[in-house]
């Protein structure tokens, strides 16, 4: 079951189309990483997502709700934490949360346990009585995330939830995403900080002005893009543009690239060079050279990683349009 | 039921908005200075009268009274201005924004809650600068001027600053920028008053009797006079339908402009 799902959903101002008729589609207890570069469109599809933009053409559905239509219900079943948000100064972070339990229809009692709470999930309660005006940036992010999750909503909207932080800071957030995670909430989390998304979102969507190039199970993704995997390799005994060319003629074969220093990057075809074809491919390659009279002085392949992985889809749609995965 | 249940919803999350909007308030510098613009207007007053002999004899008495007549149309003014012009803008230029509107309640909650909030910090404002300034005179003058004469006054001032605060609110809200509210609200106190100017003692002299300013002048007097109760009355009802266009007409334009309207900003 999917908790949002947008169709075809777009935002306009005059002639600029922020989002692009995107289709998403976030399964319920999945932590989605909605990527992309600066001005992608992630904050304001997660805007209209919340019903603070109306949506120039499609709809979304969060959890049932169209945001448009029903904001009130959608906020019901949702915590946003926005990207660097402001609190009133003069407030300690418990007093901020007590305000925000409390409109979120809880009796004041209930608040100030909620309060104390969520305080704890996020390691604030040290911080409690302080004015939100001396917290830090963490502490105002985690702040943030408490705010959101007060209410104990299915969805945990998160923007940017580690931009700014400090390694250290970052490492306690992305340990509070996977915690909420586990604890069964649905996270979607909008970032453009790669690593955070690799470490632990399950399911990822990328926005690339305003388009939405890909999307689904980061294993999946990844695994797709694997298929197509590079092999590096590294020759003595013969000239590496002659091993480029015949290797070039391999049927599974997709590229050869010549680097720097003599070695070569193999592209294959069809195959992830880690499975059981992977093998065999790389077996026929390391033949090849040996009965050209050559040796094979290392082979070594990669999985690609997320940051490959993001870069192939932001340069293909910017290079090509709509593609996926462009044409290397 | 659940209509009922929904009104319930609504009512407590207004108050709910206008009460915070209000306990922040009182955390802010501009309120103080309000009230101290206030308080020294009306020590002008007490000023004078203790200074010239023949004033005070003829108006010691009703000294009270002309004190808090001295905060129309101008202190009010200020007061309505100064403290309503950041009643919706402050959520955006603060980037409080996000986090308060990711509440489940609505648009509309939001924005009457956020006029009421401003509404009572004016009305606060106000109370005090009346109470002390009242006290002040009473103990210099040693004349008490009764209780209640002086709440109606109050009433009238209020009603002239709501008057001011109403538009200020509403560019406020349109305009979400706090100075913009500001130098748009004083301009249109400063044309008013121009347009009053220009019109007394010329054919067009009815106009100044529906100006926004003279009636914030008008209303504390006619209420707040004991000496011609007949006469105030009777310009109270005068003025009243003019106060409740200038009032109820921008807040009822703006609260459509602003359900129709994205919350967030472009």
């Amino acid at each position: 079951m999917n908790v949002i799902e947008t169709h075809e959903l777009t935002k306009r101002y005059g002639e600029f189309e922020a989002v692009k008729g995107i289709n998403l589609r976030v399964p319920s207890r999945s932590i989605y990483a909605f990527l992309g570069p600066n001005g992608a469109g992630k904050t304001t599809t997660i805007r209209m997502l919340t019903g603070m933009l109306v949506p120039t053409s499609g709809y979304a559905l969060v959890m049932g709700y169209n945001p448009e239509l029903e904001r009130e219900k959608v906020l019901e079943h949702i915590g946003y934490a926005p990207d660097d948000p402001g609190f009133p100064g003069h407030l300690t972070g418990m007093q901020v949360l007590v305000r925000c339990a409390r409109l979120s229809g809880m009796s004041r009692s209930d608040a100030k346990l909620a309060a104390k709470h969520v305080l704890e999930i996020v390691g604030l309660t040290e911080h409690a009585k302080k004015k939100t005006k001396h917290y830090s940036h963490g502490m105002r992010k985690r702040l943030c995330i408490a705010a959101a999750i007060i209410h104990n909503p299915e969805v945990v909207i998160l923007d940017e939830p580690t931009s700014g932080l400090d390694p250290e800071y970052a490492l306690r957030m992305r340990e509070l995403v996977r915690r909420l995670g586990k604890e069964g909430h649905t996270i979607f989390m909008s970032t453009h900080m790669l690593v955070e998304a690799e470490r632990v979102c399950t399911h990822l969507g990328v926005i690339v002005d305003g388009v939405l190039v890909a999307q689904g199970e980061k294993e999946n993704l990844l695994s797709r893009l694997a298929e197509e995997n590079t092999i590096r390799v590294k020759v003595s005994g013969i000239s590496p543009k002659l091993v480029q060319e015949k290797v070039s003629e391999l049927d599974f074969v997709k590229n050869v690239e010549l680097l720097d220093g003599g070695a070569l990057l193999i592209s294959l075809l069809g195959a992830n060079p880690n499975h059981r074809k992977g093998y065999e491919y790389r077996a026929r390659i390391s033949r090849l050279i040996h009965s050209m009279g050559g040796a094979v002085v290392s082979m070594s392949s990669r999985r690609l990683s997320l940051e490959d992985f993001y870069f192939r889809v932001v340069n293909g749609h910017r290079n090509g349009g709509k593609n996926e995965r462009p044409e290397e | 039921m659940s209509v009922l249940r929904n009104s319930y919803r609504v009512i407590r999350n207004t108050f709910l908005i206008g009460w915070y909007h209000l306990q922040d308030s009182f955390y802010k510098k501009r309120m103080y200075i309000c009230i101290a613009i206030l308080l020294a207007l009306m020590g002008m007053v007490y000023f004078i009268f203790m200074n010239v002999r023949l004033e005070r004899n003829i108006f010691a008495p009703m000294v009270v009274l002309l004190a808090l007549r001295s905060l129309a149309p101008l202190g009010v003014a200020l007061v309505g201005i100064f403290l309503a012009a950041d009643g919706i803008s402050e959520v955006y230029e603060k980037k409080q924004l996000d986090i308060l509107l990711s509440k489940p309640f609505g648009k509309m909650e939001f924005f009457f809650g956020r006029l009421l909030g401003s509404f009572g910090s004016v009305a606060i404002s106000l109370l005090i600068a009346v109470l002390i300034g009242s006290a002040v005179g009473w103990y210099v003058f040693g004349y008490p001027y009764s209780p209640i004469w002086i709440f109606l006054a109050y009433v009238g001032l209020l009603m002239g600053a709501i008057l001011f605060a109403s538009i200020t609110f509403c560019i406020s809200a349109i305009s979400r920028r706090t100075l913009i509210a500001v130098v748009m609200s004083l301009a249109f106190v400063v044309a008013s008053l121009t347009v009053g100017y220009l019109v007394v003692g010329t054919k067009l002299q009815s106009i100044f009797y529906k100006l926004p300013t003279t009636i914030a002048d008008v209303l504390p007097m006619a209420l707040g006079d004991p000496t011609r109760p007949p006469a105030s009355r009777a310009a109270y009802l005068k003025y009243l339908p003019y106060w409740e266009i200038y009032t109820l007409v921008p807040i009822l334009v703006t609260a459509i402009v602003f359900r129709l309207r994205d919350l967030a900003e472009d």
